[in-house]
């Protein structure tokens, strides 16, 4: 797993790559809720780079978005690719997130709900 | 029913990587279609991940997993362990519609076990649980 941040149009871009299993995401997590205490509220999550996902990843994500919600933030998703999307579907993820088909998309879906 | 592999390892989530390696190896040689291995992939890391965190409760104990193929029809994996009791085909489907207030964190690995293989058949046997995930060699019932 590896995980990257970097800013677009002013917000933050993070990319998660690998795997998000039992293994990897509790250190997703402590640095997703590393920068919602840095003062981040609006996170772009990247997904390209995402071969393969868990319930232990879901989790994360959930407890993530939580976090974001009680501090008035949001979570967007980008760029899912085949097996992360047939999880999101049976999850009901799907319903629950906004996804989008680029970072661009994304990144203007949060600029225009600011 | 042929016995392709047997791995028995302690129930530590470090030994996750090494149970998962050995069943899609079997899978493969066992001739089930490559683009269900993702399917037992995530189907096994949540029926070890359950037993690695709940079955011994804090003691030590082992996970057996057996894979088998009968060539024709179905490839089999029996997850064995010697915890306490659990029935996770008893478990109900969780609510997967909520809004994110509502959404509870849990309770989806169940769900994806019984959503991504052909069948899943729980017995106990004595002090041990096993669980046995069957996988179609002849048509994708799943997708």
């Amino acid at each position: 797993m590896k995980f990257d941040t970097k800013k677009e149009k002013g917000f933050t871009v993070v990319s998660i790559t690998g795997k998000m299993d039992a293994l990897t995401t509790p250190e997703a997590e402590s640095k997703l809720t590393g920068l919602i205490e840095a003062g981040e509220r609006d996170l772009v999550v990247d997904l390209e780079g995402l071969d393969y996902i868990s319930s232990a990843g879901l989790r994360g994500i959930l407890a993530t978005a939580k976090r974001l919600k009680a501090e008035r933030g949001d979570i967007v998703f980008a760029n899912l690719q085949g097996h992360v999307t047939e999880v999101f579907k049976i999850s009901g993820f799907h319903s629950l997130f906004k996804i989008f088909d680029s970072v661009d998309a994304a990144v203007n879906e949060l600029r225009r709900t600011e | 029913m042929k016995i392709i592999s047997t791995t028995v390892l302690p129930a530590k989530l470090e030994h996750l990587p090494t149970f998962i390696e050995a069943v899609t190896a079997a899978a493969t040689h066992g001739g089930v279609d490559q683009k269900r291995l993702f399917n037992i992939e995530l189907a096994m890391e949540e029926v070890l991940t359950n037993i690695m965190h709940y079955a011994y409760e804090g003691a030590e104990g082992d996970i057996r997993v057996v894979c088998r193929s009968d060539s024709q029809q179905w490839f089999t994996i029996e997850i064995i362990d010697n915890g306490k009791a659990f029935d996770m085909t008893a478990v109900p489907t969780p609510d997967l519609t909520g809004t994110l207030s509502e959404r509870k964190i849990g309770g989806l690995g169940i769900h994806f076990v019984k959503t991504l293989t052909d069948n899943v058949l729980y017995r106990r046997e004595g002090n041990r649980n096993i669980l046995e995930m069957k996988i179609s060699l002849v048509f994708s019932a799943v997708q």
